[in-house]
């Protein structure tokens, strides 16, 4: 009886595997998607490697303060006449952190939130769907000021607080995935045979529904970056003298008539890698699902 | 359509209640004593035993928390929000001398961000392929990886250090409104382009246009009377969220460009570790972004008569 | 007697990924006025983009045609701007869906007064006038308080009402009736029918009546054209195509209706489907459905139809030229 209930659950498991090879090969063959990934796996170089590719220390005063871009210093130096480009690049570590960190923080707990409530319906949805619904009613950027309010500011308290921030936009995704795959045949099939409801999550639903979640943790990564960064430039994330882009735009704005370049180029830098995190994301929503793609 | 609106009302009941509880547990939930970290963050650091105790009598800390949750919530409906710890002025006076500030900018990103996304977005649609529809795809793109900050320290370098047509910071009247609207605007406008050149590909298709064209209706007229209207509908129905945006936005905008608003004030307040200044400003805040939700369900309302007569 | 429309050698080619696509191939027919015009066939046989074509709907460049005459006029003359001016003023239409071909933001009113505004320069209160009374020629209830509701607020039958009050505002010389009543309920359908044929006789128009249902058309037809694959295979008076059909297609057709006479067989489909536009066999396209096929029917396409005159009943059929030399 065991073996043959057993049984039953191996088709959805052998059609998980090609749709995820199939998503694979066109994601890897979208034109957005590849410069996408590129300019990502520069940046994730540069964040790991800095120390190593960055010709200066970040904090260390290597020269007079605003110098403009030269070839001692491509990108100049910034206000207290550290290396710009030196601090640019130790900057993706930070910013790269924050973006995936928070996505962590907002990913597991409302993921699991949804997945709990799309599963056990009943009262326990209830709860969980006005819960999510109360917290949709505040923008998210009020309930991470909230957060860091009562945390106080610090580049921790702004991944939680992004992340916190991001919870029911996760769970309520994650709740009509489940609602959605719940009735699915096989699904039903394998809750009549009397599989284990925890084995049923775990084996059939969350792998069916994970794809609209993983697009949606990327392009919520390049989210992220953008609102840590505002927050550092509001003085309420990273402190000096951390290399942090949004802080070292801040530090720029008072010198920007004269010093352009302390401002700009950290500007740049979150432009390009949140730019990268949005074509990687809508490359894997395309190859998740080709009906989105835009004609 | 009255009783549409009576409905959508009296739904804001519970929502504006949670925005109070949530606004009180801010100082509820704080790690440590509120009023020794108001005391430090506002005093530097000069802090007394009576004076403590004094802050603690004063704010009601002493009280059970129902009665002071009863306290704030009846404080709030007749405009007493208390009193701002560092400015020792009452917030209530502090958040209405900035709200006009605050909803002036983002109602002026709001209408640039329509007023250059659905005209854009309109056009991309109709000559689809064509090089307006690929500038609109990059302008959308860019509008959501930009960093708000970034774009308004782009359009001061330019406008104001480089041109002088507009100031770099502070100000009153129009012209300083320019720069500051224009990057509010220009960040969403990214956003309602692409909706409406999506909305209208498919209001395009639809079969009522069809309909129109057999009826011998002129282009010009077609797209006016018969497709912007229907193509506006799913718009309208993100400019809630987009006013959403917009609020966020005055945060950062309202700093960069110095603007006395209640968006910098929530940020030095925090940084000041101002409790009842942060509640007060967090709670209109809300508000304000839930009245605007409620306008927005309002002109969908008008917009398409199949939700105006309830079905 | 004057066609009212005369069609020649109509061609529609759509541009696809896959290669042009011919949806209709060379089509000639005639429309007296007055008169009413089945065309028949299978969903993808053409017939209803060989009507759009004739408004102008169709992609530019798609439609091509030796001669298109309307009222006297060739109108694959026309430039767009008078090509409007025919439209919903000389010719209405009347499409299948009234759900999605009503414009669902604006009032049934305002769809109709538009007509009157755009067509006869009417002022709004003449306008409202002419449209509250075209209401009540369709027999909609209480027409003045119609004029406020949105077609969402109406049942099936009533917006298609709206649509015919619409396509029928300026009075045409034609109206075209795609699939008028596929999408209603059976009840309303008869209604519908009777609807159209009534406005016919009142206002003297041509109709073309577009579908696939042969019982639907029986009762209103003067005359039947069937189309297959993009051609017509077979055209001629009502009464005489369906009591002696010439073409296999068109006896697999009416075998394929379900009848209420006692003695009536079962009905029967017609095996196989329609070929692919893009592949379509040699000679007949009917042919490799066809229980009566030759050799003779790969080998060169079907004769072509006289398009006018005597003899008033044809088919595009190597058995019309077999049976010709019998008798």
């Amino acid at each position: 009886m065991a073996t043959e209930t057993a049984e039953l659950p191996a088709g959805p498991a052998v059609a998980r595997r090609s749709p995820g090879r199939i998503a694979l090969r066109r994601f890897l063959r979208h034109r957005s998607a590849q410069v996408g990934l590129v300019l990502l796996t520069a940046w994730v170089v540069l964040a790991v490697f800095a120390p190593w590719i960055a010709p200066y220390e970040p904090n260390e005063l290597v020269s007079r303060a605003r110098q403009a871009p030269s070839a001692d210093h491509w990108l100049g130096t910034d206000h207290l006449g550290r290396d710009l480009l030196s601090r640019v690049i130790h900057g993706a570590r930070i910013s790269l952190v924050l973006g995936f960190v928070s996505v962590i923080f907002g990913l597991v707990p409302g993921a699991t939130l949804g997945l709990v409530a799309g599963y056990a319906g009943g009262r326990v949805d209830a709860v969980i769907s006005r819960l999510i619904d109360a917290m949709l009613a505040f923008p998210s950027i009020i309930l991470a000021l909230i957060i860091i309010a009562t945390l106080g500011p610090g580049i921790l308290n702004v991944m939680i607080a992004v992340g916190v921030a991001s919870v029911p936009e996760y769970a309520r995704l994650m709740r009509g995935q489940v609602l959605a795959a719940r009735t699915q045949p096989y699904v039903e099939a394998a809750w009549l045979v009397g599989n284990d409801p925890a084995r049923i999550m775990g084996r059939h639903i969350f792998p069916n529904a994970n794809g609209p979640l993983i697009v949606f943790a990327t392009l919520q990564v390049g989210n992220a970056i953008l609102v840590g960064a505002g927050l550092s430039f509001l003085g309420l994330g990273a402190q000096p003298p951390t290399a942090e882009w949004g802080l070292m735009s801040a530090e720029g704005r008072d010198v920007l008539a004269r010093a352009w370049w302390i401002s700009t180029f950290p500007g740049l830098a979150i432009l390009s890698v949140v730019v990268a995190f949005n074509l990687v994301g809508d490359g894997l929503r395309d190859a998740v699902d080709p009906r989105t793609r835009p004609a | 359509m009255g009783r549409y609106i009576l409905g959508r009302i009296l739904q804001m009941i519970p929502v504006l209640l949670l925005v109070s509880l949530i606004v009180f547990g801010i100082m509820r939930v704080l790690p440590g004593d509120p009023a020794l970290l108001m005391l430090q963050g506002a005093e530097g650091g000069v802090t007394t035993p009576e004076r403590l105790e004094a802050l603690r009598e004063r704010m009601g800390l002493n009280d059970p928390v129902v009665v002071q949750y009863w306290t704030f919530l009846t404080g709030a409906l007749t405009g007493d929000l208390g009193e701002s710890v560092r400015f020792r002025e009452p917030v209530l006076d502090m958040v209405l001398d900035r709200l006009g500030s605050t909803i002036e900018l983002a109602l002026a990103g709001l209408v640039i961000s329509v007023l250059v996304g659905v005209p854009l977005g309109m056009i991309a649609a109709m000559r689809r392929g064509g090089w307006i529809d690929a500038f609109t795809m990059t302008f959308s793109y860019l509008g959501a990886s930009m960093p708000v900050f970034f774009l308004g320290l782009i359009l001061i370098y330019v406008f104001a250090f480089g041109m002088g047509l507009f100031p770099s910071a502070g100000g009153t009247g129009w012209r300083s409104l320019v720069l500051p609207g224009v990057t509010l605007g220009l960040i969403n406008a990214g956003l309602i382009a692409r909706l409406m050149r999506s909305s209208m590909l498919e209001v395009l298709g639809e079969d009522y246009m069809r309909t129109g064209r057999a009826k011998g209706v002129p282009p010009g007229l077609l797209l006016r009377r018969h497709g912007i209207k229907n193509a506006l509908i799913p718009v309208v129905t993100i400019l809630g969220l987009q006013f959403g945006n917009m609020l966020a936005g005055t945060v950062v905008t309202e700093t960069v460009f110095s603007r006395p608003g209640i968006g910098r004030m929530i940020v030095t307040a925090i940084l000041a570790k101002d409790y009842p200044l942060i509640q007060g400003a967090v709670l209109f805040l809300s508000i304000i972004y839930v009245t605007a939700n409620l306008l927005v369900d309002i002109a969908y309302a008008w917009l398409d008569p199949r939700i105006r007569y309830g079905d | 007697m004057s066609a009212l429309l005369s069609i020649r050698d109509l061609e529609v080619t759509f541009a696809t990924e896959a290669g042009p696509l011919p949806a209709v191939q060379g089509v000639s027919l005639d429309v007296a006025p007055g008169e009413t015009l089945a065309i028949v066939g299978e969903s993808g046989s053409g017939k209803s983009v060989t009507m759009l074509s004739l408004l102008g709907l169709l992609p530019a460049g798609a439609a091509r045609a030796r001669q298109v005459v309307f009222d006297g006029q060739d109108i694959t003359a026309l430039d767009e701007a008078r090509l409007r001016g025919l439209r919903g003023r000389e010719i209405g239409i009347v499409f299948q869906d009234p759900m999605t071909s009503l414009n669902p933001v604006l009032t049934v009113g305002r769809q109709l007064t538009e007509m009157f505004e755009l067509h006869q320069g009417l002022s709004r209160g003449a306008a409202r006038a002419a449209a509250v009374e075209t209401l009540s020629l369709v027999g909609m209830p209480s027409p003045k308080e119609r004029m406020a509701t949105y077609p969402h607020q109406l049942s099936g039958g009533m917006r298609q009402r709206a649509m015919i009050a619409i396509a029928v505002a300026c009075r045409p010389k034609l109206l075209i009736a795609d699939e008028p009543t596929t999408a209603l309920d059976v009840t309303i359908q008869a209604q519908i029918l009777d609807l159209i044929a009534r406005i016919q006789e009142e206002l003297g128009m041509g109709v073309i009546m577009i579908s696939h249902d042969l019982g639907v058309v029986a009762g209103v037809a003067d005359r039947i054209a069937v189309m297959y694959a993009g051609r017509i295979v077979e055209i001629g008076p009502i009464d005489a195509v369906f009591d002696a059909p010439r073409m296999p297609y068109t006896s697999g057709l009416l075998a394929s209706v379900p009848r209420y006479d006692l003695d009536a067989d079962m009905p029967r489909s017609i095996p196989g489907t329609p070929p692919d536009p893009l592949a379509r066999p040699s000679g007949c396209a009917f042919r490799p459905r066809c229980a009566e096929a030759r050799a003779a029917c790969a080998a060169s396409p079907p004769p072509a139809l006289r398009p006018a005159g005597p003899p008033p009943h044809e088919a595009a059929c190597i058995l019309v030229g077999e049976e010709r030399e019998r008798t």
